[in-house]
């Protein structure tokens, strides 16, 4: 069942084009991550989503209802986590907390109590005095405590310690478990690796890329080092082959998925040694979108010799 | 060691590039509204008897009270610009405290709660230099003020103002200008925040206000405690004294040197009244939109109806004085025809005032929506299953219900002070109905507060000139002899002004009519647009 879904959505600040066709959709019981550098529209998105602004163009519906037209309703069921966690100075943590829970109609207090443990919050601190990650695990746990259908959190990790990066990624966890819905923007591609069942990289006000981590990488390439006991010719012209570098006493390159079968066996003509592939991690894949598009070289790029 | 001023020219670089535009308008608005009003002076009192008809008026406890101490009739005859001077210095100095407070608050507690000084602070640069630098850029803006007046004063080539005069009058308006820099800047080290700082500082600046004005009606030792005392007792266009012009700067002097002792000692973001635990839990009141609505602002509207029921009270038992001093004089008493209606003209422009003030706390609520958005946190709202009307409508029924107490509260001390003091108290419901009928003005401003939050949050602090706009057509519009049009375009006079004038129906349904008009657009447009930030 689809939780979210948007439809080209669209959103221009005067002459700034901030949305160019936003598409995307979040399953139930389904992690989202949406991940892309600062100022490509992440924020901007989920504002549409909320209803807090209009898009100019596009559809964007949540629990199959418009973001804008039905928002409150909408917000019964929804929790949310902003970037910037902006509250009052003069309340305290567990008053913030406890006002949010009542807003969105919660009164689950022992979970409330729960998370507060879970992340070590002082909840008789005055806002003012928190840094951004106490900020941060105020509306972590205002957001975590409510029985909400579906998450939506952006950038929540950003100010967290290490340790608390843990506990955020145990209760998300739970939360799939229980059969929640998240959509989690972030720029921690390692947690969006680690949690993440989809993902979709934006760009500019436009999704390049979307879809589970293993078709991404099925379209991209893995990183191999390779040993052998004569020297390896050939590579250079070898169909998928990119960056290939020599490294230590063997060749470094990166191969696309669907030249692994004849590349492996071109190379086993060479004796091999010793063999290391690894998966391209997100960062890769990112990386490569987005250098790739900076520097606007085509897709399937020449080989660099290091 | 090391200096603690260094670095200081720069860092006044940066606070004047932040603040100029403020500093521009304040100084723009003083020189020309002082220039045009003393220019207004020489046609509107052309003889000696419009002159004795104002020393009259002037020369009595009740408006002593209200505009300082008064010149004898004998400098009112001599020159105008003792008229000048007698009925627009002491307000000039309440503003000029005002421009003071808010631009050293915002230098000093301002930018060290936001973060700024913090890392400025990182930076080279000496312990003492961001306060050394706020106090160097508000004594240059009030130098500026002090030479800008003096200079427009003499150039206005009026009546009595001779060099010296002139640049009296600026010298008094910029020494009282430094001493609430001073007092600011103290207070701005022993409060936690900005906000703290300048509630603190205006609540100085109510009681300077009010000791001058006992003291102005009983005893002049009084008065020399408020520094608003010193202005009349430069004698300026007279004797031209100066001392109170030196007692100005002696005073700032040792009020700055004060901050900066505490500023040496104390930790950056530190107050000094100690931090406590808060609540772990919110209350069930805190718990609804309209009850959080009420604790956020529940600190500035409890200060300002403690102000305003202070200062209606303060007049209410003056009136006393006034009584006996009309009674003393019956040949006054026969000019003015009859004491009573003199009483009641007093009382009519006492409400009238008083409620252009107490307009302030009403649309400090519902900026404080404006406000809420500004700073990102409205979304904490409506983000929740919370329509944008609901939010919207909080801060009006908080504003509406925040305008009926301050206008009960006026008319509250005006008659509990009346019945303390005068033989014959003043009719409870004439002065409540007087002081009702003025929230029909006040909700048009809240309407177009509503309006321009809603269409363009961006320009919302029109709003303030407007309500400046009504002061300034209350205190000078006799005097600016505008038109009629440029009078009412301030709503607060087109109110039937009770108790000395009849009541009549139909501005008060306009106005009724104009505000509901004006929420509804501001609902809608609200309700379409996108929350900005």
């Amino acid at each position: 069942m689809t939780v979210l879904k948007t439809k080209g959505i669209t959103k221009r600040f005067g002459k700034f084009q901030a949305l160019d066709g936003i598409d995307m959709d979040v399953q139930l019981g389904e992690i989202y991550g949406f991940i892309g550098p600062n100022g490509a529209g992440k924020s901007t998105t989920i504002r549409i989503l909320l209803g807090i602004i209009k898009a100019t163009s596009g559809k964007a519906e949540i629990f199959g209802k418009d973001t804008w037209k039905k928002a409150v309703s909408i917000h019964q069921h929804i929790a949310y986590v902003p970037g910037d966690v902006n509250i009052w100075p003069n309340l305290t943590g567990g008053e913030v907390i406890d006002l949010f829970l009542k807003l969105r109609g919660d009164k689950n207090t022992a979970k409330r109590e729960a998370l507060i443990r879970r992340f070590d919050l002082d909840p008789t601190k005055k806002c003012r005095t928190y840094s951004k990650g106490n900020l941060q695990k105020v509306a972590l746990i205002a957001a975590l405590a409510s029985d909400a259908d579906l998450f939506i959190l952006d950038e929540p990790t950003s100010g967290l310690d290490p340790l608390m990066e843990h506990v955020f990624q145990e209760c998300v966890l739970e939360l799939k478990e229980a059969s929640k819905s998240i959509l989690l923007s972030s720029h921690i591609l390692s947690e969006v690796e680690q949690l993440c069942d989809r993902v979709g990289i934006i760009r500019r006000g436009k999704i390049i890329e979307s879809g589970t981590l293993r078709e991404m990488r099925h379209l991209t390439r893995s990183q191999i080092y390779v040993e052998t006991k004569q020297s390896i010719t050939g590579l250079d012209s070898f169909q998928g082959v990119h960056n290939l570098t020599e490294r230590d006493a063997g060749i470094s390159f990166q191969a696309d998925s669907d030249a692994l079968d004849p590349l492996m066996q071109h190379i086993s003509q060479f004796g091999v040694i010793k063999l290391e592939s690894a998966p391209p991690t997100l960062e890769d894949l990112f990386m490569r979108h987005y250098q790739q598009q900076e520097q606007s070289t085509p897709a399937t790029g020449g080989i660099t010799h290091g | 060691m090391a200096n603690p001023f260094k670095e200081m020219p720069h860092i006044m670089g940066l606070l004047v590039r932040q603040l100029r535009l403020k500093i521009l308008l304040w100084l723009a608005g003083f020189a020309i509204i002082i220039v045009a009003t003393i220019t207004a002076y020489p046609s509107v009192y052309p003889d000696e008897e419009a002159r004795r008809g104002f020393a009259i008026t002037m020369n009595n406890p009740a408006m002593e009270a209200m505009v300082g101490s008064s010149y004898s009739l004998q400098d009112f005859l001599s020159t105008t610009a003792t008229l000048f001077a007698q009925e627009t210095m002491l307000f000039t100095l309440v503003t000029v405290a005002v421009m003071n407070i808010m631009l050293v608050s915002r230098m000093t507690r301002g930018d060290e709660e936001e973060g700024r000084t913090e890392y400025i602070r990182s930076l080279p640069i000496g312990r003492l230099s961001y306060l050394g630098a706020a106090m160097l850029v508000i004594t240059v803006v009030n130098i500026l003020l002090a030479a800008i007046i003096g200079t427009g004063l003499w150039a206005t080539d009026i009546d009595g103002t001779d060099w010296q005069s002139a640049y009296l009058y600026g010298s008094i308006l910029g020494g009282v200008g430094l001493v609430f820099a001073g007092i600011t800047a103290f207070l701005a080290q022993l409060a936690e925040t900005a906000r703290g700082t300048t509630m603190i500082s205006f609540g100085v600046l109510a009681v300077a206000y009010l000791v001058r004005a006992f003291g102005d009606v009983s005893s002049d030792t009084l008065s020399l405690i408020s520094p608003l005392g010193w202005g009349m007792r430069t004698n300026v266009f007279i004797q031209n004294d100066w001392w109170p012009v030196y007692s100005c700067l002696i005073a700032a002097f040792i009020l700055t040197a004060g901050a900066f002792y505490l500023h040496r000692t104390r930790d950056l973001d530190a107050g000094f009244i100690p931090p406590k635990p808060g609540n772990e839990h919110a209350s069930i009141f805190l718990k609804t939109p309209l009850g959080f609505t009420v604790h956020e602002q529940r600190v500035p509207i409890i200060v300002w109806a403690v102000f305003i029921v202070l200062f209606s009270a303060s007049f209410g038992y003056i009136l006393d004085d006034l009584e006996t001093y009309f009674a003393d004089n019956p040949f006054l008493e026969k000019m003015m025809q009859g004491e009573s209606d003199v009483k009641n003209q007093f009382v009519t422009l006492l409400i009238a005032m008083m409620s252009l003030i107490s307009a302030v706390p009403a649309v400090i609520t519902i900026m404080a929506l404006k406000k809420e958005e500004t700073a990102n946190r409205i979304e904490n709202f409506l983000s929740k299953a919370i329509s944008r009307t609901t939010v919207m409508s909080n801060y009006l029924w908080l504003a509406v219900i925040t305008s009926i107490l301050m206008q009960a509260l006026i008319a509250l001390g005006l008659w509990g002070a009346s019945i303390a003091v005068l033989d014959q108290p003043l009719d409870a419901g004439d002065i409540f109905l007087a002081a009702f009928m003025y929230l029909a003005a006040i909700w048009v401003l809240l309407g177009l507060s509503i309006l321009v939050i809603g269409l363009v949050p961006k320009i919302a602090s029109i709003i303030w000139l407007y309500l400046i706009y009504g002061f300034i057509i209350i205190f000078l519009g006799d005097v600016l002899d505008l038109p009629d049009w440029a009078n009412n375009l301030s709503v607060f006079e087109t109110v039937p002004a009770l108790p000395s004038n009849a009541f009549d129906r139909m501005p008060v349904i306009l106005l009724l009519g104009i505000s509901l008009v004006t929420s509804l657009a501001g609902f809608i447009s609200y309700n379409k647009r996108d929350i900005q930030g």
